[in-house]
């Protein structure tokens, strides 16, 4: 029996990305799993709603790694 | 004043809290003694400004532009921040002024940002500027009018300072006063009528005496060669041609009379006097900060009969660079020598200052470093640059003990020798007790920002010395205790600018370069869930940071250059240094490892690599190392990275200094 199930393909070009991401999936901090499926090395199979909010994390990480005169981070 | 209180003013009063409360140490409530109280004023905002839409304060309304706005070359603030166009033509003297006058906040190339603080404002008061002048001045140089709380300001933290000095003359403590007002106030306080020491009858009255008149100008150095000072004049009269240009005449009236009121101020002047008995010495001190008229300490040297004179003199051959002479003078300005701090870059010649000091004062000299390392090279330096007779130079160690004799007029020691308070061997409490029990004309603290102030007193109350001189690359911490140096030792008397220093070729101009290193995904995965300080560890030990390392080593070694990599975790430093098969340097190399090393380093041409922790960021002068890599760091410390840096400043070869920075 085929079992379909709808999804966004996720290509990254680095692969630490790929790393943080299925952190986040790991550890559930969108709220869910969201890996459908591990390809390859820089692509994932992920379910359809987290994309945007995926992409927040993202630039929440990128914000933090970078130096910031307000920044109140360690 | 308190209700002006903002943030910073409330930090201070909270550490000044914190600090008298029974818990804290005893030696912290008396730093804050050493304060005085309008060292935390701060300048009032009244009037806030209307700030835009994009946050921009919007300063028109309160401040009205001068006509000639245009000639002028300052934006002064009414937050106490000043703003200065090196394009000016009358940059150099206005630079001068700002320097005196604030604290450089941040000098890029074409407008330089200034701040007014209280400790700057004290800072050229002891250098013999007067209230109503850096008014004036401040006023003339502004494109401006000047606020009125800038004024306020200025006058709140000038009026009382340096007012009164504390002079040594003759082995006798003098407190001296050009200003009867303040010289009776003074008088009439119980404490220090107490403190007086009143020899005969006549002397009860003040003693009142002409203020020397002509005073003969220091000669620094050798003699300059014919036509005077080569580098300066010519800067000089290039300056004039741009200046006859378009500058308003009341500027130059006041340069001239800047220059004149700096230099000797205090001619042909009525100096009031009375005498101090020695032992009430540190009580008379503290009661005159209290009394908001800090005492600034002068020693008369010349006048100095007691302390033999030692017979130094720097070599013929040894000539001053002009910013060089420029610091001394500030420091030697009315024929007297000032306590207080020389700011320096690093690779600038520091250590020839500091030899030039002592060649000034000729009084017994002692030095203070940091590392074994750094006493060693003071050691060459008195002998690179000074004729003296190295036999009276003595270095005291913990490895190298010189024995001292009675003709020992140099002593060069390190902080955490002085500073020892555990029981000493026997032969070192030998070399303590004399020094314990000398008086030292002059003392030179080398690197005076990385003593903690409780550290310092103890080296303050162990040895005596009449002047300290304090040298520095980097008068920034992280914490705000720098402060409380400038009470302890002495305001700041010069600070020379980086960039200009580069541009005129006096050091080396460095390209930096922040290499990003991806992280591998197996380290990065494990890097996100660890929370511990292991993830420092992974993302240094980070396979392609490693590679790239490596990279960049090889390439340099291939082009001849010397190359020094740092890393403030030992961990990583061992392991990269045994990968690579090169030799390092962490906490625990022995001291005769270290000098082997680095004489290798120097003169062998197999040995181009060097691996260094945290011990190297000070004092390691390397002449030859060109290429820096940083593959750990704080991360956050200005003081680190530009001491860092400075190890290649000395480089005459092009520079390079590689961040390694790992990329998320």
């Amino acid at each position: 029996m085929v079992q379909v199930t709808k999804g966004v393909l996720l290509k990254c070009s680095d692969t630490a990305i790929k790393e943080f991401i299925r952190y986040l999936d790991e550890k559930q901090l969108l709220g869910k799993r969201f890996i459908i499926k591990d390809l390859d090395d820089h692509h994932l199979f992920i379910s359809e709603g987290v994309a945007n909010h995926l992409q927040g994390q993202l630039d929440d990480l990128m914000l933090r790694n970078s130096y910031s005169e307000f920044s109140t981070t360690d | 004043m308190a209700g002006k209180r903002s943030s910073k003013t409330r930090d201070w009063a909270d550490y000044q809290e914190r600090s008298s409360s029974p818990k804290r140490l005893a030696i912290d409530t008396e730093i804050s003694k050493d304060v005085p109280n309008s060292a935390s004023a701060n300048i009032s905002t009244s009037g806030a400004a209307p700030c835009d839409e994009y946050g921009a304060k919007d300063y028109s309304v309160l401040l009205t532009l001068k006509l000639d706005h245009s000639t002028r070359p300052l934006w002064v603030a009414p937050d106490g921040h000043i703003f200065l166009e090196s394009f000016s033509p009358v940059y150099r003297h206005a630079r001068d002024f700002l320097i005196a006058i604030a604290e450089p906040v941040c000098r890029p190339e074409h407008i330089h940002e200034f701040q007014l603080t209280s400790y700057s404002l004290y800072a050229a008061v002891s250098v013999g500027l007067q209230t109503e002048n850096i008014i004036h001045y401040l006023s003339v140089l502004s494109k401006t009018t000047i606020p009125p709380g800038i004024v306020e300001y200025i006058k709140l933290c000038t009026l009382s300072y340096g007012k009164v000095k504390l002079v040594l003359k003759h082995n006798r403590y003098f407190v001296e006063s050009i200003y009867p007002d303040v010289m009776q106030s003074l008088l009439k306080d119980d404490v220090i009528q107490s403190t007086r020491l009143i020899r005969s009858e006549e002397e009860e009255a003040l003693i009142v005496e002409q203020a020397a008149t002509k005073k003969q100008p220091l000669q620094f150095g050798a003699k300059p060669p014919p036509g005077g000072e080569p580098g300066l004049s010519k800067e000089d009269s290039q300056d004039s041609n741009l200046e006859s240009t378009s500058v308003p005449n009341d500027i130059y009236d006041y340069l001239e009379r800047m220059d004149r009121d700096e230099e000797d101020q205090d001619e042909q002047k009525e100096v009031l006097s009375f005498e101090i008995d020695q032992e009430h010495l540190e009580i008379l001190q503290k009661r005159c900060i209290e009394l908001e008229y800090p005492l600034l300490a002068e020693y008369d040297f010349r006048n100095d009969t007691v302390n033999p004179d030692i017979n130094i003199d720097l070599k013929p051959t040894t000539i001053l660079r002009p910013y060089q002479e420029k610091s001394l003078r500030k420091m030697f300005g009315n024929g007297r020598a000032r306590s207080g701090v020389i700011v320096l870059p690093c690779g600038a010649g520091k250590t020839l200052v500091g030899v030039t000091a002592a060649c000034t004062v000729r009084k017994r000299c002692m030095v203070l470093c940091t590392s074994a390392v750094a006493v060693e090279q003071w050691w060459s330096q008195f002998k690179l640059w000074s004729n003296i007779d190295m036999s009276v130079v003595c270095r005291f160690t913990s490895d190298a003990k010189d024995k001292p004799s009675p003709n020992t007029s140099i002593a060069i020691s390190t902080y955490s020798m002085v500073s020892y308070t555990q029981k000493r061997a026997w032969d070192s409490q030998q070399v303590m007790d004399f020094l314990q029990n000398r008086e030292w004309g002059l003392m030179i603290l080398d690197e005076v920002q990385t003593i903690p102030a409780d550290k310092f007193r103890r080296v303050l109350s162990a040895v005596q010395a009449h002047c300290k001189l304090g040298l520095t690359a980097t008068l920034v911490r992280e914490d705000d205790k720098i402060q409380d140096l400038n009470f302890l030792i002495g305001p700041k008397l010069y600070e020379a600018n980086w960039m200009e220093l580069q541009n005129l070729g006096f050091i080396a101009r460095v390209q930096c370069a922040e290499v990003w290193c991806p992280m591998t995904p197996e380290f990065y995965a494990e890097y996100l869930r660890i929370k511990t300080r292991k993830r420092k560890l992974l993302y240094v030990m980070n396979p392609n940071k490693f590679r790239i390392c490596q990279f960049l080593m090889r390439y340099h070694e291939r082009r001849n250059d010397k190359i020094m990599i740092f890393s403030d975790m030992v961990f990583p430093l061992r392991t990269y240094a045994m990968k690579l098969d090169r030799p390092f340097i962490d906490g625990q190399t022995p001291q005769k490892e270290r000098m082997k090393i680095l004489k290798n380093f120097r003169h062998n041409p197999q040995v181009n690599t060097i691996f260094i922790s945290k011990v190297g960021d000070n004092s390691f002068d390397l002449p030859d190392a060109n290429v820096l890599i940083q593959v750990s760091a704080h991360g956050g410390s200005r003081r680190q990275e530009a001491q860092r840096l400075g190890r290649i400043l000395r480089a005459k070869k092009g520079t390079i200094y590689w961040d390694l920075v790992f990329l998320i």
